[in-house]
């Protein structure tokens, strides 16, 4: 019996997995989409955020003493105790340093100098979406978790239902055989996009739901709480009793710098400060590693402490500490981050078609499969709606997104009910040119007040060529067609 | 300029395993079995090359992964090169909907194990897997972390798969208790 048989899934556990991955997919499949999507458009995060609060000065690089006088400057701006000050260095991405404290964040100039507050909405409003679904921080990271998990559920269930998948490995059939042709596209991006699925939910799963794991953990480890796992895991921190008052950030760069001349800092933490117990720590990425930063820790008056050895303590640290840069696509710079882009989108689709196969197979059309259509792309809308409320009207907050998002669905509904199918397919085809037409107005109209740089204008260039996908007839374009008798 | 030269040569050495990948498998369907081996080692010395190439420019970690994910877009790009558009005259039979297998108390004892006891079953499992394969309680923790999403998704698979809901129940407590008492 040759390999390829003896791995083929029998026709019972096909049934059932094919059973079981329609079941874990319709239960899910919509908050799948909206993670997907909201992922997709977080891997440019930084891009974001440079793009929706330009009017600050860009550089590349910030002398110590600067950073030195915007950390006191913002440490003045409080009168209550901070845990911790942050200041993140500016970088490619996002050419500009902030500082943070207490939930306020303050832009900094290369001067030193606190310019604005950090008023990033919409990048927060999709952030928030991805991390949280918008739901309270606890509960909806752990939900998000629980969505990564189902990912890996509807991956298990997808191999074992899929007994042709070497045979089919190159098919694509497209036609007015609708199920024929979601199965293909369905099947077709998600067995050849797999490790990059696999290792995105697995590290999403992980993220979330590292709380409630490390939480039943402690029931069996009586000797170690929560706490002192996850100081075993990513190092502990040191105890200080005595503290200089200010903090000397030029003897701590140059420290770094002699010891890791290729560490590129990204950012500094000043824990407690203004106490007895205050110590820095700066983090810096290293070259070719995918530990999101080494962290080196120091006295406030320079004086090296220790690293965390995250990037050569246990493999386990290091696997731990890699799991957000290799989630998120931020490393290897703008090839991987367009990869990730490519590949987020491919999940997209494969949540989308996945559903949309369940209802053509059984060729079902009626208000669930209006309210699903209509959902798919009332959510771009929705979030093209939010942005057009955020950059220029000025008004956040996740209602932006949701009442719309709630409105527009069931608008669907409502006209298939009432005008059946080809209303719906006009009024989907209406939402995908209002969500273009709203981005265009929203480029323009937040380029015009407040763009500068040609870069903000190639920035705003791709987010209309984003809108722009969806109108896109591909088969047209792609293939020939054949009409066969 | 290197760099950027090596990583378009590793693309290619990437592109050429995936066609070898294709070619062998047309080659299987006309029973040229020593051109299948021969597409099947030349896509091997394709996917060493682009190994060695990435790794070489960008570092083993980064080199890994891009040649994991860099396949899934390329193959994309070749099966795009296949594709067909059919368009018959024929008109389509309305299948008939198939009624609903369940009831509703069946699927929601399905939920209920499928989500928080299969949850609380991975979690031990994961433990147990990791506290009896490794020594350092890190590399224990860590595992179990990643191990975690996997069995559940694993579990959750049996749970609404089975038509015999009694037997993915039943090996859920059966493991959660070997775990419990193993793990305490």
């Amino acid at each position: 019996m040759s390999v390829l048989k003896r791995i083929t899934p029998s026709k019972r556990l096909v049934k059932e997995s094919m059973r079981g991955h329609a079941w874990i997919g319709l239960f899910f499949g919509a908050l799948l989409y909206l993670i997907c999507l909201s992922g997709t458009l977080l891997v440019f995060l930084p891009e974001i955020e440079r793009w929706e609060q330009p009017k600050t000065e860009e550089y590349l690089s910030i002398d110590s003493q600067n950073i030195q006088k915007a950390i006191a400057q913002m440490q003045n701006k409080f009168t209550e105790p901070i845990s911790e000050l942050y200041f993140i260095y500016p970088s490619e991405n996002l050419p500009k340093a902030h500082v943070s404290a207490n939930d306020m964040e303050w832009w900094v100039d290369a001067k030193g100098n606190l310019t604005e507050p950090v008023d990033t909405q919409l990048a927060a409003l999709i952030t928030d979406l991805h991390y949280y679904l918008h739901l309270p921080k606890g509960w909806g990271m752990i939900l998000v978790g629980v969505l990564g998990a189902m990912m890996v559920a509807l991956m298990i269930s997808g191999l074992l239902s899929h007994p042709n998948l070497f045979k089919d490995a190159f098919k694509l059939r497209l036609g007015d055989n609708r199920h024929l042709e979601q199965t293909d596209i369905h099947n077709r991006l998600s067995v050849w996009g797999l490790p990059f699925f696999f290792i995105i939910s697995v590290t999403g799963a992980y993220i979330g739901l590292f709380g409630v794991a490390i939480t039943v953990f402690d029931w069996f480890e009586p000797e170690h709480n929560t706490e002192q796992m996850i100081e075993v895991v990513f190092g502990e921190d040191p105890e200080i009793t005595q503290s200089e008052p200010t903090i000397n950030t030029e003897l701590i760069e140059q420290d770094l710098a002699n010891r890791e001349p290729t560490a590129t800092p990204i950012y500094l933490v000043v824990h407690k400060p203004g106490t007895s117990q205050q110590y820095v720590e700066l983090a810096a990425t290293l070259p070719g590693r995918l530990v999101y930063s080494e962290i080196y820790r120091y006295h406030s008056d320079g004086r090296f402490i220790n690293d965390q050895n995250l990037a050569d303590g246990s493999w386990s640290r290091q696997v731990a500490y890699s799991t957000y840069r290799l989630h998120f696509g931020q490393f290897g710079g703008l090839t991987t981050r367009l990869l990730y882009f490519l590949l987020g989108m491919a999940m997209t689709v494969i949540t989308v078609t996945g559903i949309n196969m369940w209802f053509e197979k059984r060729r079902v059309e009626n208000k669930w499969y209006a309210m699903w259509q209509g959902f798919v792309w009332a959510t771009p809308l929705s979030i093209a709606i939010a942005t057009f409320l955020t950059v220029v009207v000025s008004v956040s907050g996740a209602l932006t997104f949701w009442l719309p998002l709630i409105l527009l669905t069931s608008v669907a509904v409502v006209v298939y009910v009432n005008l059946g199918p080809m209303g719906l397919t006009q009024l989907l085809s209406i939402m995908k040119h209002l969500s273009f037409g709203l981005l265009f107005l929203v480029v323009f109209a937040h380029s015009f007040t407040h763009m500068q740089s040609s870069w903000h204008w190639f920035f705003s260039f791709c987010l209309i060529s984003v809108a722009i996908l969806p109108l896109v007839n591909y088969r047209k374009i792609l293939f020939s067609e054949k009409r066969l008798h | 300029m290197k760099t950027v030269l090596i990583y378009c040569l590793s693309l290619i050495a990437i592109l050429v395993t995936v066609y070898c990948w294709y070619q062998a498998q047309l080659a299987k369907k006309n029973h040229a079995n020593k051109k299948r081996l021969l597409f099947l080692l030349s896509s091997l010395v394709s996917t060493v090359s682009a190994f060695g190439l990435l790794w070489q420019s960008q570092g083993r970690e980064f080199g890994t992964f891009f040649v994991i994910f860099h396949i899934s877009w390329l193959a994309w790009l070749l099966i795009l090169t296949q594709g067909q558009v059919k368009y018959t005259n024929r008109i389509q039979k309305n299948k008939k909907v198939p009624p609903a297998e369940y009831g509703n108390g069946f699927k929601a004892v399905v939920i209920f194990f499928a989500g928080p006891v299969a949850l609380f079953l991975s979690i031990c499992c994961s433990l147990l897997i990791a506290r009896y394969s490794l020594e350092g309680l890190a590399d224990q923790w860590v595992v179990a972390l990643l191990l975690v999403p996997v069995i559940w998704g694993a579990m959750v698979c049996w749970f609404v798969a089975d038509k015999k809901i009694i037997r993915p129940i039943a090996v859920t407590f059966l493991v959660i208790l070997i775990s419990v008492f193993l793990l305490s």
